[in-house]
Protein backbone atom coordinates (compact mmCIF):
# COMPACT_ATOMS: atom_id res chain seq x y z
CA UNK A 1 0.00 0.00 0.00
CA UNK A 2 1.23 3.52 -0.84
CA UNK A 3 1.84 6.17 1.77
CA UNK A 4 -0.58 8.94 2.37
CA UNK A 5 2.08 11.52 1.64
CA UNK A 6 -0.39 14.34 2.15
CA UNK A 7 -0.13 13.79 5.91
CA UNK A 8 0.87 16.94 7.76
CA UNK A 9 3.52 15.97 10.29
CA UNK A 10 5.15 17.72 13.25
CA UNK A 11 8.58 16.33 14.20
CA UNK A 12 10.31 17.31 17.45
CA UNK A 13 13.91 16.51 18.39
CA UNK A 14 16.52 18.61 20.18
CA UNK A 15 19.35 17.34 17.95
CA UNK A 16 19.53 19.40 14.73
CA UNK A 17 21.60 16.72 12.98
CA UNK A 18 18.85 14.19 13.66
CA UNK A 19 16.23 16.55 12.25
CA UNK A 20 18.44 16.94 9.17
CA UNK A 21 18.57 13.16 8.67
CA UNK A 22 14.87 12.86 9.31
CA UNK A 23 14.12 15.55 6.76
CA UNK A 24 16.11 13.69 4.11
CA UNK A 25 14.22 10.48 4.83
CA UNK A 26 10.88 12.28 4.79
CA UNK A 27 11.64 13.93 1.47
CA UNK A 28 12.74 10.58 0.04
CA UNK A 29 9.47 9.01 1.23
CA UNK A 30 7.46 11.81 -0.40
CA UNK A 31 6.34 13.69 2.71
CA UNK A 32 6.58 17.39 2.02
CA UNK A 33 4.30 18.91 4.64
CA UNK A 34 6.53 18.43 7.68
CA UNK A 35 7.29 21.00 10.37
CA UNK A 36 10.49 20.45 12.38
CA UNK A 37 10.91 21.78 15.93
CA UNK A 38 13.98 21.61 18.18
CA UNK A 39 12.13 21.64 21.52
CA UNK A 40 8.85 20.66 23.11
CA UNK A 41 8.15 24.31 23.89
CA UNK A 42 8.67 25.22 20.24
CA UNK A 43 6.33 22.39 19.21
CA UNK A 44 3.57 23.63 21.53
CA UNK A 45 3.93 27.18 20.18
CA UNK A 46 3.74 25.79 16.66
CA UNK A 47 0.57 23.90 17.58
CA UNK A 48 -0.95 27.03 19.13
CA UNK A 49 -0.17 29.07 16.06
CA UNK A 50 -1.06 26.49 13.45
CA UNK A 51 -4.26 27.23 11.64
CA UNK A 52 -4.28 23.75 10.22
CA UNK A 53 -3.93 20.69 12.46
CA UNK A 54 -1.40 17.90 12.17
CA UNK A 55 -2.07 14.30 11.12
CA UNK A 56 0.89 12.76 12.92
CA UNK A 57 3.56 13.66 15.49
CA UNK A 58 7.12 12.34 15.75
CA UNK A 59 8.42 13.14 19.23
CA UNK A 60 11.86 12.53 20.73
CA UNK A 61 11.59 11.32 24.33
CA UNK A 62 14.69 12.75 25.91
CA UNK A 63 14.97 16.48 25.46
CA UNK A 64 16.24 19.22 27.76
CA UNK A 65 13.48 21.28 29.37
CA UNK A 66 10.14 19.65 28.72
CA UNK A 67 10.74 16.05 27.68
CA UNK A 68 8.85 14.09 25.04
CA UNK A 69 6.63 12.29 27.53
CA UNK A 70 5.31 15.56 28.95
CA UNK A 71 4.89 16.90 25.41
CA UNK A 72 2.93 13.77 24.50
CA UNK A 73 0.57 14.38 27.45
CA UNK A 74 0.13 18.05 26.48
CA UNK A 75 -0.62 17.12 22.87
CA UNK A 76 -3.20 14.55 23.99
CA UNK A 77 -4.95 17.16 26.15
CA UNK A 78 -5.70 19.21 23.06
CA UNK A 79 -9.19 18.34 21.77
CA UNK A 80 -8.00 18.46 18.16
CA UNK A 81 -5.14 15.99 18.84
CA UNK A 82 -6.79 13.26 20.89
CA UNK A 83 -6.94 10.90 17.94
CA UNK A 84 -3.72 11.91 16.19
CA UNK A 85 -1.00 9.23 16.10
CA UNK A 86 2.08 10.11 18.16
CA UNK A 87 5.23 8.15 17.31
CA UNK A 88 7.92 8.39 19.96
CA UNK A 89 11.53 8.57 18.82
CA UNK A 90 14.34 7.51 21.07
CA UNK A 91 17.62 5.76 21.47
CA UNK A 92 16.43 4.71 24.89
CA UNK A 93 15.48 1.11 25.37
CA UNK A 94 14.62 1.20 29.06
CA UNK A 95 11.17 -0.10 29.73
CA UNK A 96 10.26 2.70 32.13
CA UNK A 97 10.50 5.20 29.27
CA UNK A 98 8.45 2.93 27.02
CA UNK A 99 5.77 2.46 29.71
CA UNK A 100 5.59 6.18 30.43
CA UNK A 101 5.37 7.05 26.73
CA UNK A 102 2.48 4.70 26.01
CA UNK A 103 0.63 5.72 29.18
CA UNK A 104 1.07 9.35 28.12
CA UNK A 105 -0.81 8.53 24.92
CA UNK A 106 1.89 7.47 22.45
CA UNK A 107 0.70 5.30 19.59
CA UNK A 108 3.98 3.74 18.57
CA UNK A 109 7.71 3.83 19.10
CA UNK A 110 10.64 4.20 16.71
CA UNK A 111 14.09 3.31 17.98
CA UNK A 112 17.10 5.33 16.88
CA UNK A 113 19.12 4.97 14.79
CA UNK A 114 16.24 5.19 12.35
CA UNK A 115 16.25 3.59 8.96
CA UNK A 116 14.11 4.50 5.98
CA UNK A 117 12.31 1.14 5.79
CA UNK A 118 11.20 1.20 9.41
CA UNK A 119 10.21 4.86 9.25
CA UNK A 120 8.22 4.14 6.12
CA UNK A 121 6.37 1.21 7.72
CA UNK A 122 5.58 3.13 10.90
CA UNK A 123 4.32 6.17 9.02
CA UNK A 124 2.11 3.99 6.87
CA UNK A 125 0.62 2.40 10.01
CA UNK A 126 0.24 5.84 11.56
CA UNK A 127 -1.67 7.05 8.52
CA UNK A 128 -4.06 4.11 8.70
CA UNK A 129 -4.39 4.45 12.46
CA UNK A 130 -5.07 8.18 12.18
CA UNK A 131 -7.89 7.70 9.72
CA UNK A 132 -9.49 4.95 11.81
CA UNK A 133 -9.05 6.86 15.06
CA UNK A 134 -10.53 10.02 13.61
CA UNK A 135 -13.58 8.07 12.57
CA UNK A 136 -14.01 6.41 15.96
CA UNK A 137 -13.11 9.60 17.86
CA UNK A 138 -15.79 11.50 15.95
CA UNK A 139 -18.29 8.91 17.10
CA UNK A 140 -16.96 8.75 20.64
CA UNK A 141 -17.23 12.52 20.94
CA UNK A 142 -20.97 12.05 21.35
CA UNK A 143 -20.16 11.44 25.01
CA UNK A 144 -19.25 15.08 25.27
CA UNK A 145 -22.63 16.19 24.05
CA UNK A 146 -21.89 16.61 20.39
CA UNK A 147 -24.49 15.45 17.95
CA UNK A 148 -24.31 12.95 15.17
CA UNK A 149 -26.71 11.13 12.96
CA UNK A 150 -27.14 7.40 12.69
CA UNK A 151 -23.43 6.80 12.77
CA UNK A 152 -21.28 4.13 11.21
CA UNK A 153 -20.00 2.84 14.58
CA UNK A 154 -19.98 -0.91 14.36
CA UNK A 155 -19.70 -3.59 16.99
CA UNK A 156 -16.16 -4.41 15.89
CA UNK A 157 -14.89 -0.82 16.39
CA UNK A 158 -12.63 -0.28 19.40
CA UNK A 159 -13.96 2.51 21.61
CA UNK A 160 -11.55 5.04 23.10
CA UNK A 161 -11.80 5.09 26.89
CA UNK A 162 -11.74 8.72 28.03
CA UNK A 163 -10.38 10.02 31.31
CA UNK A 164 -9.28 6.62 32.54
CA UNK A 165 -5.75 6.39 33.88
CA UNK A 166 -4.03 3.40 32.30
CA UNK A 167 -6.36 3.33 29.30
CA UNK A 168 -4.72 3.21 25.90
CA UNK A 169 -5.94 2.48 22.41
CA UNK A 170 -5.96 -1.16 21.38
CA UNK A 171 -3.46 -0.59 18.58
CA UNK A 172 -1.17 1.29 20.98
CA UNK A 173 -1.38 -1.60 23.46
CA UNK A 174 -0.27 -4.04 20.77
CA UNK A 175 2.48 -1.68 19.65
CA UNK A 176 3.60 -1.44 23.25
CA UNK A 177 3.94 -5.24 23.44
CA UNK A 178 5.85 -5.33 20.16
CA UNK A 179 8.15 -2.57 21.40
CA UNK A 180 8.92 -4.48 24.58
CA UNK A 181 9.58 -7.75 22.75
CA UNK A 182 9.15 -11.19 24.26
CA UNK A 183 11.85 -10.72 26.90
CA UNK A 184 10.41 -7.63 28.54
CA UNK A 185 6.83 -8.79 27.97
CA UNK A 186 7.70 -11.45 30.55
CA UNK A 187 7.02 -8.72 33.13
CA UNK A 188 3.39 -8.62 32.08
CA UNK A 189 0.46 -10.99 31.78
CA UNK A 190 -2.36 -10.32 29.37
CA UNK A 191 -5.96 -10.86 30.41
CA UNK A 192 -8.99 -10.67 28.14
CA UNK A 193 -12.63 -9.97 28.90
CA UNK A 194 -15.70 -10.52 26.78
CA UNK A 195 -18.95 -8.70 27.33
CA UNK A 196 -22.10 -10.70 26.81
CA UNK A 197 -25.07 -8.76 25.56
CA UNK A 198 -22.96 -5.94 24.08
CA UNK A 199 -23.99 -6.41 20.45
CA UNK A 200 -27.66 -6.53 21.44
CA UNK A 201 -27.11 -3.40 23.53
CA UNK A 202 -25.65 -1.54 20.55
CA UNK A 203 -28.50 -2.64 18.32
CA UNK A 204 -31.12 -1.65 20.89
CA UNK A 205 -29.69 1.66 22.06
CA UNK A 206 -27.37 3.07 19.40
CA UNK A 207 -23.76 4.26 19.58
CA UNK A 208 -24.05 6.95 22.27
CA UNK A 209 -25.41 4.63 24.98
CA UNK A 210 -23.12 1.84 23.79
CA UNK A 211 -20.00 4.00 24.12
CA UNK A 212 -21.10 5.12 27.57
CA UNK A 213 -21.70 1.51 28.63
CA UNK A 214 -18.20 0.55 27.40
CA UNK A 215 -16.80 3.42 29.41
CA UNK A 216 -18.61 2.13 32.52
CA UNK A 217 -17.32 -1.40 32.04
CA UNK A 218 -13.79 -0.15 31.31
CA UNK A 219 -13.84 1.85 34.57
CA UNK A 220 -15.02 -1.19 36.55
CA UNK A 221 -12.34 -3.41 35.05
CA UNK A 222 -9.73 -0.78 35.79
CA UNK A 223 -10.91 -0.50 39.42
CA UNK A 224 -10.67 -4.25 39.87
CA UNK A 225 -7.26 -4.55 38.22
CA UNK A 226 -5.61 -1.36 39.43
CA UNK A 227 -3.95 -2.79 42.55
CA UNK A 228 -0.77 -3.15 40.53
CA UNK A 229 0.50 -1.97 37.17
CA UNK A 230 -2.24 -2.00 34.56
CA UNK A 231 -2.83 -0.91 30.97
CA UNK A 232 -6.27 -1.48 29.51
CA UNK A 233 -7.86 -1.13 26.07
CA UNK A 234 -11.19 -1.81 24.44
CA UNK A 235 -10.48 -4.13 21.53
CA UNK A 236 -13.82 -3.92 19.75
CA UNK A 237 -16.48 -6.64 19.41
CA UNK A 238 -17.34 -6.48 23.10
CA UNK A 239 -13.80 -7.33 24.18
CA UNK A 240 -11.40 -5.67 26.57
CA UNK A 241 -7.81 -6.59 27.11
CA UNK A 242 -5.51 -5.58 29.93
CA UNK A 243 -1.85 -5.99 30.73
CA UNK A 244 -1.22 -6.50 34.43
CA UNK A 245 2.06 -7.04 36.27
CA UNK A 246 3.36 -10.58 36.14
CA UNK A 247 3.76 -10.59 39.93
CA UNK A 248 0.04 -10.06 40.37
CA UNK A 249 -2.11 -13.05 41.41
CA UNK A 250 -5.01 -13.31 38.98
CA UNK A 251 -7.93 -15.69 39.08
CA UNK A 252 -10.42 -15.40 36.20
CA UNK A 253 -13.41 -16.71 38.17
CA UNK A 254 -12.79 -14.41 41.10
CA UNK A 255 -12.21 -11.41 38.83
CA UNK A 256 -15.31 -12.21 36.82
CA UNK A 257 -17.46 -12.38 39.98
CA UNK A 258 -16.10 -9.09 41.27
CA UNK A 259 -16.67 -7.29 37.97
CA UNK A 260 -20.19 -8.64 37.57
CA UNK A 261 -21.05 -7.70 41.15
CA UNK A 262 -20.00 -4.12 40.45
CA UNK A 263 -22.03 -4.19 37.23
CA UNK A 264 -25.33 -4.90 39.06
CA UNK A 265 -26.40 -1.27 39.63
CA UNK A 266 -25.35 -0.40 36.08
CA UNK A 267 -27.46 -3.25 34.74
CA UNK A 268 -30.44 -1.85 36.65
CA UNK A 269 -30.04 1.28 34.56
CA UNK A 270 -29.18 -0.53 31.31
CA UNK A 271 -32.39 -2.55 31.59
CA UNK A 272 -34.36 0.68 31.16
CA UNK A 273 -32.93 1.03 27.65
CA UNK A 274 -32.20 -2.58 26.67
CA UNK A 275 -33.74 -5.83 27.89
CA UNK A 276 -30.48 -7.79 27.59
CA UNK A 277 -28.27 -7.91 30.65
CA UNK A 278 -24.58 -7.04 30.28
CA UNK A 279 -22.19 -9.61 31.74
CA UNK A 280 -18.43 -9.97 31.76
CA UNK A 281 -16.55 -13.20 31.08
CA UNK A 282 -12.91 -13.15 32.17
CA UNK A 283 -10.34 -15.23 30.31
CA UNK A 284 -7.22 -16.91 31.64
CA UNK A 285 -4.03 -14.87 31.94
CA UNK A 286 -1.56 -15.36 29.09
CA UNK A 287 2.15 -14.73 29.17
CA UNK A 288 4.84 -14.40 26.55
CA UNK A 289 7.37 -17.18 26.23
CA UNK A 290 11.00 -16.11 26.33
CA UNK A 291 12.18 -18.49 23.65
CA UNK A 292 9.28 -17.89 21.33
CA UNK A 293 9.28 -17.07 17.65
CA UNK A 294 5.79 -15.64 18.03
CA UNK A 295 5.41 -11.86 17.96
CA UNK A 296 5.35 -10.26 21.41
CA UNK A 297 1.71 -9.21 21.06
CA UNK A 298 0.67 -12.85 20.72
CA UNK A 299 -0.22 -13.08 24.42
CA UNK A 300 -2.78 -10.28 23.90
CA UNK A 301 -4.49 -12.24 21.15
CA UNK A 302 -4.34 -15.41 23.24
CA UNK A 303 -5.92 -13.59 26.19
CA UNK A 304 -8.81 -12.45 23.99
CA UNK A 305 -9.23 -15.97 22.61
CA UNK A 306 -9.34 -17.35 26.12
CA UNK A 307 -12.12 -14.93 27.10
CA UNK A 308 -14.08 -15.81 23.95
CA UNK A 309 -13.65 -19.55 24.57
CA UNK A 310 -14.87 -19.20 28.14
CA UNK A 311 -17.79 -17.09 26.90
CA UNK A 312 -18.71 -19.79 24.36
CA UNK A 313 -18.46 -22.51 27.03
CA UNK A 314 -20.58 -20.45 29.41
CA UNK A 315 -23.22 -20.02 26.70
CA UNK A 316 -23.32 -23.78 26.17
CA UNK A 317 -23.90 -24.49 29.85
CA UNK A 318 -26.78 -22.03 30.17
CA UNK B 1 14.34 -1.35 -15.94
CA UNK B 2 10.87 0.00 -15.23
CA UNK B 3 10.13 3.66 -14.75
CA UNK B 4 9.20 2.98 -11.15
CA UNK B 5 12.52 1.32 -10.42
CA UNK B 6 14.34 4.21 -12.05
CA UNK B 7 12.43 6.67 -9.90
CA UNK B 8 13.20 4.70 -6.77
CA UNK B 9 16.87 4.53 -7.64
CA UNK B 10 17.03 8.18 -8.37
CA UNK B 11 15.28 8.96 -5.05
CA UNK B 12 17.67 6.64 -3.30
CA UNK B 13 20.67 8.29 -4.98
CA UNK B 14 19.43 11.65 -3.87
CA UNK B 15 19.02 10.38 -0.32
CA UNK B 16 22.49 8.89 -0.31
CA UNK B 17 23.93 12.20 -1.49
CA UNK B 18 22.02 14.21 1.11
CA UNK B 19 22.88 11.79 3.92
CA UNK B 20 26.53 12.16 2.90
CA UNK B 21 26.15 15.91 3.32
CA UNK B 22 24.51 15.53 6.72
CA UNK B 23 27.23 13.04 7.65
CA UNK B 24 29.96 15.53 6.77
CA UNK B 25 28.08 18.21 8.68
CA UNK B 26 27.91 15.94 11.72
CA UNK B 27 31.67 15.29 11.62
CA UNK B 28 32.17 19.05 11.57
CA UNK B 29 30.20 19.30 14.83
CA UNK B 30 32.42 16.76 16.56
CA UNK B 31 35.08 19.33 17.41
CA UNK B 32 32.62 21.39 19.41
CA UNK B 33 31.10 18.30 21.02
CA UNK B 34 34.53 17.07 22.09
CA UNK B 35 35.34 20.46 23.65
CA UNK B 36 32.02 20.37 25.45
CA UNK B 37 32.64 16.84 26.77
CA UNK B 38 36.21 17.66 27.80
CA UNK B 39 34.89 20.64 29.74
CA UNK B 40 32.32 18.46 31.49
CA UNK B 41 34.98 15.84 32.22
CA UNK B 42 37.14 18.52 33.85
CA UNK B 43 34.18 19.59 36.01
CA UNK B 44 33.75 16.02 37.27
CA UNK B 45 37.46 15.65 38.00
CA UNK B 46 37.62 19.01 39.82
CA UNK B 47 34.44 18.24 41.75
CA UNK B 48 32.52 21.21 40.28
CA UNK B 49 28.76 20.56 40.01
CA UNK B 50 29.52 16.90 39.40
CA UNK B 51 25.94 15.68 39.21
CA UNK B 52 25.06 18.31 36.63
CA UNK B 53 28.20 17.52 34.61
CA UNK B 54 27.50 13.78 34.57
CA UNK B 55 23.93 14.40 33.44
CA UNK B 56 25.19 16.70 30.67
CA UNK B 57 27.64 13.99 29.55
CA UNK B 58 24.74 11.49 29.44
CA UNK B 59 22.64 13.95 27.41
CA UNK B 60 25.42 14.61 24.90
CA UNK B 61 26.11 10.87 24.53
CA UNK B 62 22.39 10.27 24.04
CA UNK B 63 22.25 12.81 21.21
CA UNK B 64 25.32 11.33 19.53
CA UNK B 65 23.91 7.83 19.89
CA UNK B 66 20.68 8.92 18.21
CA UNK B 67 22.38 10.08 15.03
CA UNK B 68 25.70 8.24 14.71
CA UNK B 69 24.26 4.87 13.73
CA UNK B 70 21.92 6.37 11.14
CA UNK B 71 24.87 8.16 9.54
CA UNK B 72 26.91 4.97 9.32
CA UNK B 73 29.13 5.62 12.36
CA UNK B 74 28.10 2.38 14.05
CA UNK B 75 31.15 2.19 16.28
CA UNK B 76 30.59 5.70 17.64
CA UNK B 77 26.89 4.92 18.07
CA UNK B 78 27.71 1.83 20.14
CA UNK B 79 30.26 3.65 22.31
CA UNK B 80 27.87 6.57 22.84
CA UNK B 81 25.13 4.10 23.77
CA UNK B 82 27.32 2.64 26.52
CA UNK B 83 28.02 6.09 27.95
CA UNK B 84 24.38 7.12 27.62
CA UNK B 85 23.07 4.08 29.49
CA UNK B 86 25.69 3.99 32.25
CA UNK B 87 25.68 7.72 32.99
CA UNK B 88 21.91 8.14 32.70
CA UNK B 89 21.33 5.25 35.09
CA UNK B 90 23.79 6.66 37.60
CA UNK B 91 22.15 10.08 37.38
CA UNK B 92 18.67 8.66 37.82
CA UNK B 93 19.24 8.03 41.54
CA UNK B 94 18.00 10.89 43.75
CA UNK B 95 21.39 11.26 45.44
CA UNK B 96 24.81 9.64 45.40
CA UNK B 97 27.54 9.61 48.02
CA UNK B 98 31.03 10.88 47.27
CA UNK B 99 32.33 7.29 47.42
CA UNK B 100 29.74 6.10 44.93
CA UNK B 101 30.65 8.94 42.60
CA UNK B 102 34.35 8.16 42.76
CA UNK B 103 33.70 4.47 42.13
CA UNK B 104 31.40 5.28 39.22
CA UNK B 105 33.93 7.59 37.64
CA UNK B 106 36.71 5.03 38.02
CA UNK B 107 34.56 2.36 36.37
CA UNK B 108 32.97 4.48 33.66
CA UNK B 109 35.43 7.19 32.62
CA UNK B 110 37.11 4.68 30.24
CA UNK B 111 33.84 4.42 28.30
CA UNK B 112 33.78 8.20 27.92
CA UNK B 113 37.44 8.19 26.84
CA UNK B 114 36.71 5.50 24.25
CA UNK B 115 33.87 7.58 22.84
CA UNK B 116 36.06 10.71 22.74
CA UNK B 117 38.85 8.75 21.02
CA UNK B 118 36.43 7.52 18.37
CA UNK B 119 35.13 11.05 17.81
CA UNK B 120 38.69 12.28 17.33
CA UNK B 121 39.46 9.41 14.98
CA UNK B 122 36.44 10.29 12.83
CA UNK B 123 37.49 13.92 12.72
CA UNK B 124 41.03 12.99 11.73
CA UNK B 125 39.90 10.60 9.03
CA UNK B 126 37.43 13.05 7.48
CA UNK B 127 38.48 14.37 4.07
CA UNK B 128 39.52 18.03 4.16
CA UNK B 129 36.65 20.42 3.47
Amino acid sequence: MEHDTTMRILAVDDEPVFLDILEQHMVALGFTDVVYCESAEDALSTLDGAGQGFDCFLVDIKMPGMDGIELCKRIRRRPDCQATPILMLTAMSESNYVDAAFLAGASDYITKPINKMELSARLRSAGELGRERSRVAALTSTLKGQTFGQSALTYSDPVRLHDLEGAVDYVALKNYALTLGNLRMLNWQAVGFHLTGASEFLAATGPAEYIEMMQDVGSILFDILKLGRVMIAHAGSGNFVALIGRERAYDPDETQSSVNALLVPFNDYYRTVCPVQIGVIAGHAKRSALLSFQPADRSIEQALSSALTRAANAALTV
Amino acid sequence: MTAMTRTQLSGSDHLTKRVAQVRAGFVETLDERILDLEGLKAMVIKGQRRGEALQAIANQAHRIRGVAGTLGFESLGTLAGKVDEAYAEFCSAPSRSHEELVAFWRANSPALEAMLDEMERLMDSAPPA
